[in-house]
């Protein structure tokens, strides 16, 4: 089925802030990426009765200022999403102050953000011990869009993106369209996931997750790790940029949003769905399949989600560098799209992509590898793809920013 | 009820096959794909938890899983063997 | 700038039925609480009346095998998915790839999340079920409508309590005007269970509503209602639209908002005493027969503005309303959602 896609106009990324297990800032994390080394870990805070542990890339307790589980858990994504937004907008030359004069928009992925999975009240419900309001009330003012707007006393639209895995890249591409369409005049825009018990406990249930550090692409790959953080950028149209002398990072050229239309929680084998959303991108960036200077992969490690991705590029892209990172940051869940956005347009900028720690053996299923090594690319135009649980695919393509 | 009765009316009950009746299926039937009872790899996912929970069995992973639910048959005879450790 | 929408064709599921005749007969009638959940409070066991949900009506539509792992959550959606099409004059399934699905929530699945809680709760962890988790995401409406639908346009679903509806349209709006897609099947959704019922208990002990007074701004009487509501929408395009059209979608601040003096006001007041108190102060001067409310129809829930819009337009063309409104929803943030049509 093909599709012809509207156009977008270009919207520029002026600001970057991100924190996962990889680092507790932007610099960070593409320092992790590049040399190669991971460390995740078996939680101390996420205990489970299962015999076999589970890694999970997690942060460290002085990730948050509040440290880490003090009060309600349901707090902890906002306050991630603050954190990396407070990086973006400094990074964006923005401050309180300036963010008055513009109307702003705030737009955040996430899945356990906004879910009523507060496990230590519902344990006491279901026992009858009658627990009191407190985490209900904490859980009622925790929307991280609404936790992002208050700490900068934004009084403009804001909303959470709930599409799963997809909800970090989402989120951003609908901020995007948000400023291309007057709504607003500059958006923080991203996404924010935390480790949680149900969390953990859904994915083994689903056995796919891996017992040893995730292999994104290796054909003994079993699964995937999961992590948290916070990946957050500021978008604003090239008016304001001239107009306040901000940076351009790169610019967002393509968004698509596509659906396999297929199960609650397996890719369509052929990738279609990813195929359309590849296709809108493109189409909107006016470029070819060719022009992509390499592609930052969903690859949770999972058997089926690589294998969808590395059919789909054998065909699509053959001679495209590409690579997964989740291999260094686990598998943020809402905020993957976004954190992964951000290594996108670093390694665009830096024109080298980091290996895909994890990958040693081919598989023969696809014809395809990605990156054994830190890898020079050449090009303007990176891609980023987020294949979601339900079937939604987003991908963003970014084109460089030219040189000063 | 024996092994195999009892596997297809915890699969009828917990897989939500409201269309389907024991009698309907063969013991050597297989489980999954087209020409089974339709289920898919969410189901088989599920299946996994289904026999832990009535049966105390553990399937370890999808591998072993595939070569547990061939059909009633072999389900049945992995559970039994499982069961008496 | 966005352009304006036009009502193609509405669905509607809740404590008044299902269908647009049943939601015509309770804007005729009234509406009001349907059924009572029992709830065991420690003092005894307290009726609430509340407004429940039948997903049973979509077995029409989809076949029951298909439904066999699908959540209430997901069912009310797609029930209400199905009448908006249907009433479009839509092939079920879609079959298209043209056409977005944007779904909003408050809650999301909520008592699919606690169905999964059990299973860990009382079993152990290794207990968890994996089909429960796949559904107990806030997106698995939006996914489940795609899958039996066949629609592989762009999907979303949108969760910001109060606003979500303005969330939602705000994103449709956005997708039709860069024509994205040509059609947008939106919708929001919401369902009860015992531990909302706690909540409500625990937050006021001694309040049991029998009916809501959204214009009493002083209690709280809201009662818990479920259900889902959805529109068919378009570019203003082509035939006129046979329940009109959405003219803007904005959001408001108290500060600097006055409500419009010409239109109707259809008020989002749900009998929430906290909001109720806003309300008074945002419509202190305006002549009250000027303002109506139709959560009375529905219930209280957080996507309750997307019902207020729906039934805003069916009242509008079957001549029991004005065409021209203006629908207002305050939250607890200090947001102002605020939705004109005509």
């Amino acid at each position: 089925m093909t599709v012809v896609a509207s156009s977008f106009s270009p919207i520029i990324v002026s600001g970057m802030g991100g924190l996962c297990a990889a680092g507790a800032n932007v610099p960070e994390i593409m320092r992790t990426i590049y040399s190669g080394l991971r460390t995740p870990v078996v939680s101390e805070y996420v205990r489970t009765d299962h015999l076999e542990q589970y890694p999970m890339f997690e942060l460290p307790p002085s990730a948050v200022p509040d440290g880490y589980y003090e009060g309600p858990e349901s707090e902890r994504c906002g306050l991630l999403a603050i954190v990396a937004a407070c990086e973006a907008v400094k990074n964006a030359g923005l401050d309180l102050d300036s963010l008055k004069e513009y109307r702003v928009g705030v737009c955040i992925g996430t899945t356990v953000g906004n879910a009523m999975n507060n496990e230590l009240f519902y344990r006491d419900f279901l026992f009858d011990r009658l627990p009191g309001m407190q985490s209900i009330k904490t859980y009622l003012k925790s929307n991280p869009a609404d936790m992002v707007s208050r700490y900068f006393h934004l009084k403009g639209m804001r909303q959470c993106i709930a599409n799963a895995c997809s909800s970090g890249a989402v989120a951003i591409g609908q901020a995007a369209e948000w400023v291309n369409n007057g709504l607003c005049d500059i958006a923080i825009a991203g996404g924010s996931d935390m480790l949680c018990r149900v969390i953990y406990n859904g994915f083994i249930s689903l056995k796919i997750t891996d017992s040893r550090p995730c292999r994104p692409f290796d054909k003994n790959r079993l699964g995937l790790n999961l992590g948290e953080g916070a990946g957050m950028v500021v978008l604003e149209s090239s008016r304001t940029v001239r107009q306040r002398k901000a940076r351009t990072h790169a610019t967002l050229c393509g968004y698509g949003n596509c659906s396999d239309a297929y199960h609650i929680s397996a890719p369509v084998p052929d990738g279609a769905g990813l195929e359309m959303a590849i296709s809108v991108a493109l189409q909107q960036a006016q470029i070819c399949h060719d022009d992509i200077a390499f592609i930052n992969a969903h690859g949770t490690a999972t058997n089926e989600n690589d294998k969808v991705e590395g059919i789909l590029f054998s065909r699509l892209f053959p001679q495209t560098p590409f690579h997964s990172t989740k291999g260094y940051t686990g598998h943020t869940l809402g905020a993957a799209g976004a954190i992964e956005a951000i290594i996108t347009i670093e390694s665009l900028k830096r024109q080298m992509i980091a290996a895909n720690v994890g990958f040693s053996d081919p598989d023969p299923e696809f014809a395809v590898n990605p990156v054994t090594e830190n890898t020079p690319v050449v090009g303007d135009y990176a891609l980023s793809d987020s294949v979601a649980f339900g079937g939604n695919n987003a991908v963003l393509v970014f084109r460089r920013a030219s040189e000063a | 009820m024996d092994i195999k009765q009892k596997l297809k009316q915890i699969i009828i009950e917990d897989l939500a096959l409201e269309d389907v009746s024991i009698e309907d299926i063969e013991d050597d039937s297989p489980i999954f794909g087209e020409s089974g009872l339709g289920l898919d790899s969410l189901d088989a996912v599920e299946l996994v938890v289904v026999i832990q929970k009535h049966f105390g069995v553990q399937i370890k992973d999808m591998a072993k899983g595939r070569e547990v639910f061939q059909s009633f048959n072999t389900l049945a005879d992995f559970v039994q063997e499982n069961m008496k450790q | 700038m966005t352009c304006r929408m036009a009502i193609r064709g509405i669905g509607l599921a809740g404590g008044f039925g299902c269908g647009n005749q049943a939601a015509l007969n309770a804007l005729r009638d009234g509406g009001k609480p349907n059924d009572v959940l029992s709830f065991q409070a420690s003092k005894g066991i307290i009726d609430y009346p509340v407004y429940l949900a039948d997903p049973e009506p979509l077995k029409d539509f989809i076949s029951p095998r298909k439904l066999r792992r699908i959540n209430k959550y997901s069912r009310l959606a797609a029930l209400a998915a199905c009448l908006a099409l249907q009433d479009a004059g839509r092939d079920i399934p879609c079959q298209c790839s043209d056409t977005a699905v944007i779904v909003a929530s408050g809650y999301g699945a909520s008592s699919t999340t606690f169905a999964f809680l059990d299973d860990i709760i009382k079993e152990g962890d290794r207990f968890a079920s994996p089909t429960q988790f796949s559904n107990s995401v806030h997106s698995a409406a939006a996914s489940n409508i795609t899958i039996l639908l066949q629609i592989k346009g762009p999907c979303l679903t949108v969760t910001q309590f109060e606003m979500s509806t303005i969330a939602a349209l705000l994103n449709a709006q956005v997708w039709l005007t860069e024509k994205k897609v040509d059609t947008v099947l939106l919708g929001g959704v919401d369902q009860i269970n015992q531990v909302l019922l706690y909540c409500y208990h625990s937050f006021w002990p001694s309040v049991i509503p029998q009916e809501i007074m959204p214009f009493n701004y002083d209690r709280q009487t809201a009662i818990l209602g479920e259900g889902s509501a959805f529109m068919f929408l378009t570019r203003d395009e082509g035939d006129v639209p046979p329940y009109g059209y959405i003219d803007t979608v904005s959001w408001e601040n108290p500060d600097d908002y006055t409500v419009p003096d010409d239109v109707m006001l259809i008020s989002g007041s749900d009998g929430h005493r906290a909001c109720g108190l806003q309300y008074r102060k945002l419509f202190r001067s305006v002549d009250p027969g000027r303002i109506k409310s139709f959560s009375m129809i529905y219930g209280s829930m957080p996507c309750g503005q997307m019902f207020d819009l729906a039934l805003a337009s069916l009242a509008a063309r079957h001549k029991l309303a004005p065409s021209s409104c203006c629908s207002i929803k305050l939250d607890a943030n200090n947001n102002i959602g605020v939705i004109h049509r005509s």
